[in-house]
Order: C-alpha cells, then structure tokens, then sequence
C-alpha cells in the first residue's frame, strides 16, 4: 500500500509525535496514584489522549486518502526569513541594542517576501526605528540598550 | 437597587477621563484594524498585551476590549463597500451589503450595519450586568469537579466549532495542555518539561505563545500568497436610510441581537456562527427570499446585529466564570492575568471597579463607534489601499519589543520564533491553532482541579458523574461532540466558516 501523505496523515503523526514525547518525558517524573498524583500522571495522560488522537487520525486518513488533500505548498520562504528575522532580533536586542535589532528584524524579514524597493525598505526601517524608540524608551520609559556601547 | 449602584460605580470608572480615552483609542484601533484585511483582533490584542502592562487594570481591559468589539464592527464597513471581510464573522454581510453598494446604496447599509449594531452591542452589554452576579454567584459554589467539567465542556466546544474535525480541534486543545504544563508544577515543587533551560522554570509566558501562534505565524501565512485586491471605486452618497429601509430592517436587527446574544454565550466561533444563523434565518422568514443575494437590506441587519451581540455575550463565561469562549478571549484573560488577576467569579467581587467599568465602557464604546464610524468612512476606505508590505513590518517590530519587555528577556523572543513555526507547521496541516491557546491557558487550571477533584473523590471518577452541575456540563459536551458525528452538520458548520 502507497502512503499518501495527506494533511490529515501528517497531521496524525504530529500529534502521535508530540503525544509519545509527552509519554516519555512525563515518565521520568513520579507518577503517583489517582487519588494522590504525582508530577508525572497528568502530563502522561495528556500525552496518551494526543497519542491516541494521532493514531485516530493516521488511521482514518490511511483509509479514506481521498478525504484529506496533500499540502498543496509550504512556502518554505517565508518561513525561515520571518523566523531567522526574529531570532536575530533576539540575539541582538541585549547585545547591539534596540537600534540595530530593529534595522535586522525588518531587513531580514523582508527577504521573505520579494516585493518592495530598496529606498522604500530604508524608509521603513527609519520610521519603524524612530517609532519604537519614541514610544518604547521615552514614551513608556522602557531601560532598553539602544547601542552596542 | 443592587444594579443600579453598581452601574452608578461603573459609569464612573469608565467616564473618568483617562479610561475615556483608552476606551475610544480601543474602538478607534479596533475599527482601524477590522477595516485592515489581514490584521484581525486576535493579533492586534496579542501585539499590544505586553504594552497594556504600565496601564492600570482598568484601563487595560476598556482598551482591549474596544479593540474586540470594534473590530467586529469595522469589519462590516469594507464587507460592504468592497466585498472584503475585513473580520470572518463579516462575511455574511458582503453577500447583501456589497450588492447594495453596488447597486447605490452603500450609504444606508452601512448605516443599517450601524444602527443594528449599536443596538444588538447595548443589549448583550445590557445581559452581561444582568447575568453577571447570578453566575459568578452559582460559579461561586463550584467545586474542583464542576470546573474540571465546565473546562472540559469549553474545550470540547471550542474544538468542535472551529474549521476542521473534532478530533484535530481536540488534539489541538491537548497539545496546547502539554504546552501549558511546561515549568515549575506548584504541588511537587519539581520543573516539567524546562528541558533544562532557565527561561523555562516559569513555564513559557502566554504572551510568547499568543504572538508566536497568532502574529508570527499569520506574518508568514500572508507573505506566501499573493496580495490583489479589488479597485475601490463605489463612493457613499446619502447616508440615511429610507422609512421603508427602517421598516424593513428592525425585525431582522431584534431577531439577530436574540441570536446573536444566545449564541455569542456558547464558547467556540461563536460571532461567526451566529451572523451565518441569523442570515439563514431572515431568508427562511422573508416572504420574498428571492432578494436575497441581490442586496436585501434585511441580510444587512439581521447578521450584523448577530455579530455584534455575539461579541458581547461572549464577555458573559470569560468575566464571570473565568473560562475564555475563544482565543481572543483568552488574550483578553490573559491581560487580566498580566495584570495580577485571577480570572473567575471572584473578580465581580474583589474586583467590581474594573467589572463594572468595564461593562459601562461597553455602552459608551458602542455609541462611540457610531459617532467616529459613519463620518469617517471615506477614511476607512482609503486605508485599504495601505498594502501589506507595509504592515509586516509594524506588526514584527511591536510584537518583538513587546515580547521581549514583558520578561526582559531575549529567550522569550526566539520562544515565540518556536511557535510561530508550530504554528505554521499546524496551519499547513489545516489544524486551527485556536483551541491550542485555549488549551494552553485552560491546561495547568485543569490539571490543578482535576487533582484536586480526584483527591477529594479518593481517586474516582464517577465524582464527575454524581455531581448534578458537573454532570450536566459533560452531557453538554457530549452533545457537542455527538453533533459533530452527523456528516450534514460537520458539512454546514464549515460552510458557515469558511465562507460565511
């Protein structure tokens, strides 16, 4: 039998993933009775509901293919520009300050999109950078680093 | 008169003048954003929750939640004028409302969409001061097994509500559960799933996860598809309704706000399934069901007051019982929270300033939005043409900052990165990140009553049985969960979604 790789498929072995993870943390805890649980019992039993809603879901999309589409896209692109463009912004704001994270949040998060020119970019980050600082440092009086020195 | 002191106390919190100008910055945002296609409420309150934390509660909770109903308010303004829900509950009104402004009557459909607004708006506020104290009283007397019952019943609702099956609604609130868990468990003292990092013992702050789910992960859904939208052209002359147009319309605006105000108490999609019902309803009563689709000024205001009362019964569990009906009432919980709050029945008591401010900011809010809304439409109009790209920025800009001053930490930034991918990942698969949140929220609450409810019950589950109340709340989630088998009700519930 061909597996179809179905949304409802993937999604299945996403929840048995997360549920099975689950499981296995959660056991390194104690466990405890049901009338006097441990730190581990209930994370345990969520993680058998999500596990067994999983397999629900394989199961049923292993069957009927036909009720679920493959992902038509995933629009690898935006993904990881939007996302590297916030864990810079992360590593930057305590390091080279409020300044320089917003100019890259707003660089690097535009490569997930191409549309847009360079002057107009370079207004952006300018407004967005007076802004943040107006509202965020001296209107709420937020103790942000602005520079690396 | 107990209501009438009360009211008194809260006219004065919400006419003071600050809370004055948080409540009309709210609804001004609001309608701004409702008019905005791709910015909704959700991710508006999620970018602007870490900014509420100078603001004094009341304050707080006047503004968000005049960016909610303004919202849902706004929405219906470029419904009509091009055809775009600027909300998903609006979509309704761009059937009848768009052909009306096709048709030259832009102006009394938006002024229709106002008035049954307004109305249906006043009168869900006006259920939420008179089913407030009995609730939260009857709420008062709950023990450990009615709330893990009524979370549950939330839970199962919200999952069956949203676009999708039950099962992936369900395995989505669980997920979000196991996500809530993470850090330091108060019974035992011992850190759960930190993975051994600092920035975990705390358990991940909801605002990371909101505007990880909900900022980010719509940020990067909206730049993977192509951005064209229709040429604004219809101009509004003439804003008042005809007599007819009255006469036609108030049925319909009564029979949504009933609606509309039944439904909005139901946790799950509540407005858009109401504003879906009470369009389906004008069309069955109509005796001429023809005009239907072609500019029936009755499709107009039936939904839209549904929509309206809807998101003003919808405050009813989340301020009375604790337990949100959406995600953006979890935000809105989750203010409370920021706040120092804890939501549920004892805040009506410990709290009645900000309650009661917050009920009478509703009215003022709502006769605000009509006075700022019909005049500025010409406004409204021309923000549309603001493109996307512009906005991306503004949205990653604030919500980073946001995020990172809640805890001053960095950490906290690339967590919501994680799940801003997790989300994407789960919306690809077609899973609704909205019980996750949910879930998140209602998770550890749920776990620390479960416990508790177990632990008294010796360890039996039949607790959750033998209590009448507790009882009673799982046969309602049972019968939402049943609904869902019947393939003809899954089939209309998405129709109503997704296409309204």
């Amino acid at each position: 039998m061909k597996i179809q790789l179905t949304k409802d498929f993937l999604g299945g072995v996403l929840f048995l993933l997360i549920g099975l993870s689950t499981i296995v943390i959660g056991n390194t805890y104690k466990l405890g009775t049901a009338s006097n649980m441990g730190p581990g019992y209930f994370p345990i039993m969520l993680g058998v509901i999500v596990g067994l809603i999983g397999v629900t879901m394989i199961v049923t999309a292993l069957r009927n293919p036909e009720n679920s589409e493959t992902v038509a896209s995933w629009e690898i692109r935006p993904l990881i520009f939007v996302t590297a463009a916030i864990v810079l912004f992360s590593a930057l704001i305590e390091t080279a300050g409020l300044i320089a994270a917003v100019a890259g949040l707003v660089v690097v998060g535009r490569f997930g999109a191409r549309e847009g020119s360079i002057p107009e970019l370079v207004v952006i980050v300018a407004v967005l950078i007076a802004v943040s600082v107006g509202i965020f440092v001296y209107g709420l009086d937020i103790p942000l680093r602005l520079r690396p020195w | 008169m107990d209501l009438l002191q009360h009211l008194a106390l809260g006219f004065s919190v919400a006419l003071s003048p600050g809370n004055l100008l948080y409540c009309f910055i709210g609804v001004l945002l609001g309608t701004f954003i409702g008019v905005l296609p791709g910015v909704g409420p959700l991710v508006t309150i999620a970018v602007l929750l870490p900014l509420t934390y100078g603001l004094p509660p009341e304050g707080a909770m006047i503004m968000l939640a005049g960016i909610y109903y303004g919202a849902a308010y706004g929405g219906s303004t470029t419904a009509i004028l091009v055809n775009l829900p600027g909300e998903s509950s609006a979509a309704v009104t761009c059937i009848d409302g768009y052909q009306m402004a096709r048709q030259g009557r832009a102006g009394p459909a938006l002024a229709i969409a106002a008035i049954g607004s307004v109305i249906a708006g006043c009168f869900g506020t006006v259920l939420i001061a008179l089913c407030g104290p009995p609730l939260a009283s009857v709420a008062l007397q709950f023990g450990a097994a009615e709330y893990c019952s009524l979370m549950l019943m939330a839970l199962v609702s919200a999952s069956a509500l949203v676009r999708g099956s039950l099962v992936k609604g369900m395995g989505m609130a669980m997920c979000g559960a196991i996500f809530g868990l993470a850090g330091t468990d108060i019974n035992s003292g011992i850190d759960r799933f930190t993975f051994g990092l600092p920035g975990l013992a705390e358990g991940f702050d909801f605002v990371v996860v909101a505007a990880g789910l909900f900022a980010f992960c719509e940020i990067m859904v909206n730049l993977g598809i192509s951005h064209n939208r229709g040429v604004i052209s219809s101009k509004v002359t003439g804003l008042m309704p005809t007599r007819d147009d009255m006469k036609a319309s108030w049925r319909p605006i009564l029979r949504g706000t009933a609606v509309g105000s039944i439904l909005g108490v139901l946790p799950g999609a509540g407005q858009t399934i109401a504003s879906f019902a009470s369009y389906a309803m004008e069309r069955k009563l109509s005796r001429t069901p023809e005009r239907f689709g072609r500019g029936a000024i009755e499709g107009v205001a039936g939904p839209e007051s549904a929509n309206n009362a809807a998101a003003q019964t919808h405050f009813i569990p989340t301020l009375t019982l604790g337990i949100p009906g959406s995600a953006t009432m979890a935000l809105l919980l989750g203010a409370l929270m920021i706040q120092g709050i804890t939501p549920g029945p004892q805040v009506m008591t410990q709290h009645p300033a900000l309650f009661w401010g917050l009920v009478a900011s509703m009215w003022i809010g709502n006769v605000l939005l009509v006075i700022l809304n019909l005049p500025l439409v010409g406004l409204w109009v021309a923000l549309l043409k603001v493109p996307y790209r512009w906005l991306y920025p503004v949205i990653l800009v604030f919500s980073c900052i946001g995020i990172y001053t809640v805890n001053m930490s960095a950490t906290d930034v690339a967590f919501a990165a994680f799940f801003g991918v997790l989300g994407y990942i789960f919306l690809k698969l077609d899973c609704e990140p909205a019980p996750f949140i949910l879930g998140f929220l209602l998770g550890p609450m749920l776990e620390e009553n479960f416990r508790r409810a177990m632990l008294q019950s010796r360890g039996s589950l039949a607790v959750f049985v033998t209590h009448p109340l507790s009882a009673t709340f799982l046969a309602i989630a049972v019968i939402f969960a049943g609904l869902m088998i019947f393939p003809k009700i899954v089939k209309r519930k998405n129709q109503a979604i997704t296409e309204g």
